[in-house]
């Protein structure tokens, strides 16, 4: 938080906009007198979330199942390749283009490629959010494993460091602000692919999880409903990035400075 | 611990890039074992290109950089003090004074003491634990002269370390490396913008000069070497400043 502002102000603020943003709401709602079933009121998608309770919460989880064995594989990966690509020129030359290249390819088609190999239910989806994390951890943790100020590097050199010393004791202390900025794009994009690979490849049998539901909803045109599974999507999302953010700041809090921007979009 | 800083002979060195212009021409100096010698010059003279070949870190394009035969090893110890203090923010003070000794595995608790000794020579015993971001300009460089002693190096080289400091701290800075020079008898060789600094630091000052690249000359400091803020406000000072000063802008303008 900048020095100016106070607690109150970053509480209160969101909140009267909050009400704002709910009051042009229901004013948009009444306006064009749109029915339930085309925009609900915000007090209908809480009676959806309340009336589908159990099976939205069984959802959840397994969409937070499906994301979070993604995510974790997808920074367990890509911190492992990272390193390789850091250690291996032949690598850094030759594989490291391709990373940045995957990096653009659309998850909706990934999606659909992942499904027509793998079974419906959790292996797709946590596949899909596996992709979609990967690239983007891979890429923001080498860029940071080469972003040593070449000082740091010469000190090392000077001090007759072997190469496994400089990767862990210089390259891998000093990328850890890259790699959070990487997992944090993974945290975000793993509910995002899963979603997506539920609603490509989730099915009842193995718990649909919340792109399922979406699916569902959809086919009986309750619209409501839809808002409540999106809503909660969003709330997972920011759990799994709240995570990371303070996971880097309990990590990183005593000498790195760009925390105080975590909070703040601008 | 006195070091057994060995003498240091360069005959002829030379030094350009690629195909660029020689950046250093002809440069031969003899220091003696524990000398202390400022290098002064414009920018671009090849200060730094001087100390990083001292240092290993570039090689001569011609000529001989010889180092004395030591008692056991064939090289000396050298440790080099960039500009910036080039502390690993990530580390403790102690952490970042400790490091070179990490590096050739020490065991932590060996090390852990040595830091520790370095830090309260330093004046950094109570600032132990902190991360680089929280110390000023000054502590900071006296962190990355604590870490440089680490090693009980032979030869220090210096490059500009005190130039972005407010003079205060300066020389504060300077006097406490002269002591520390008494005390344990390396060489010094340290580039600097300041003839004041030259002179109160140096037995000699080695002046280059840039277009075309030369050893211009070798300014020998005629005072005790016992050097303290008394002698900084001496008239004997301040007459070897102003002739240093002289010396150098009559070899320059020619």
């Amino acid at each position: 938080m900048n020095s100016t502002g106070t607690w109150r102000e970053y509480i209160g603020w969101p909140l009267l906009f909050g009400a704002g943003l709910l009051a042009l709401w229901y004013a948009v709602k009444h306006a064009f007198g749109l029915p339930a079933y085309t925009l609900p009121a915000p007090h209908e998608v809480l009676a959806a979330l309340r009336d589908d309770r159990d099976t939205l919460t069984r959802a959840a989880l397994a969409t937070a199942k499906g994301s979070l064995t993604g995510f974790s594989a997808a920074v367990g990966l890509g911190f492992a390749l990272s390193l390789l690509i850091a250690a291996f020129r032949v690598l850094r030359i030759g594989l490291y283009p391709y990373v940045i290249f995957m990096q653009m390819v659309p998850i909706i088609a990934t999606a659909a490629i992942i499904v027509t190999w793998l079974d419906a239910g959790l292996p797709s989806v946590a596949a899909i959010a596996f992709l979609i994390g990967f690239f983007p951890v891979v890429a923001s943790t080498v860029a940071g494993l080469h972003s040593v100020p070449s000082q740091q590097v010469e000190l090392f050199r000077l001090y007759k460091a072997r190469p496994w010393q400089e990767l862990f004791y210089l390259r891998v202390p000093a990328s850890l602000p890259h790699f959070f900025t990487g997992t944090k794009i993974a945290a975000t994009l793993a509910v995002i692919g899963s979603v997506t690979g539920e609603i490509f490849a989730g099915s009842t049998a193995r718990g649909g999880g919340l792109g399922f539901m979406i699916l569902i909803y959809k086919s009986s045109v309750n619209t409501p409903g839809i808002f409540a599974a999106t809503l909660l999507c969003c709330i997972l999302g920011f759990l799994f990035v709240g995570t990371v953010l303070l996971l880097k700041r309990i990590l990183l809090r005593k000498w790195h400075d760009s925390l105080d921007t975590d909070f703040n979009p601008l | 611990m006195m070091s057994k800083a060995p003498e240091i002979e360069f005959s002829q060195v030379s030094k350009r890039f690629g195909a660029g212009p020689l950046v250093l021409d002809g440069l031969d100096l003899r220091a003696a074992p524990g000398e202390f010698i400022s290098v002064i010059g414009p920018s671009g003279c090849g200060k730094t290109t001087f100390l990083r070949m001292v240092a290993g870190l570039s090689q001569p394009s011609g000529g001989e950089i010889r180092f004395g035969i030591q008692s056991d090893d064939a090289r000396p110890e050298l440790a080099f003090i960039f500009q910036e203090a080039t502390l690993l923010p990530w580390l403790t003070v102690l952490a970042n004074i400790e490091l070179p000794l990490r590096l050739r595995g020490e065991p932590l608790a060996r090390r852990r003491k040595t830091a520790e000794r370095l830090a309260a020579e330093l004046g950094l015993g109570a600032a132990g634990r902190y991360h680089p971001r929280q110390l000023s300009g000054g502590m900071k460089m006296r962190v990355s002269l604590a870490r440089a002693l680490s090693l009980s190096p032979d030869v220090l080289l210096l490059d500009e370390p005190f130039g972005a400091l407010d003079a205060i701290t300066r020389n504060r800075l300077n006097e406490d490396l002269l002591a520390l020079h008494r005390r344990e008898g390396w060489s010094a060789f340290f580039v600097t913008h300041s003839v004041t600094e030259a002179v109160f630091l140096a037995d000699r000052i080695l002046v280059l000069a840039a277009d075309p690249a030369r050893v211009e000359t070798i300014i020998p400091v005629d005072l005790p070497r016992e050097r303290t803020l008394a002698l900084r406000e001496s008239d004997e000072f301040h007459d070897a400043v102003a002739e240093a000063t002289r010396r150098m802008h009559n070899i320059l303008a020619r």
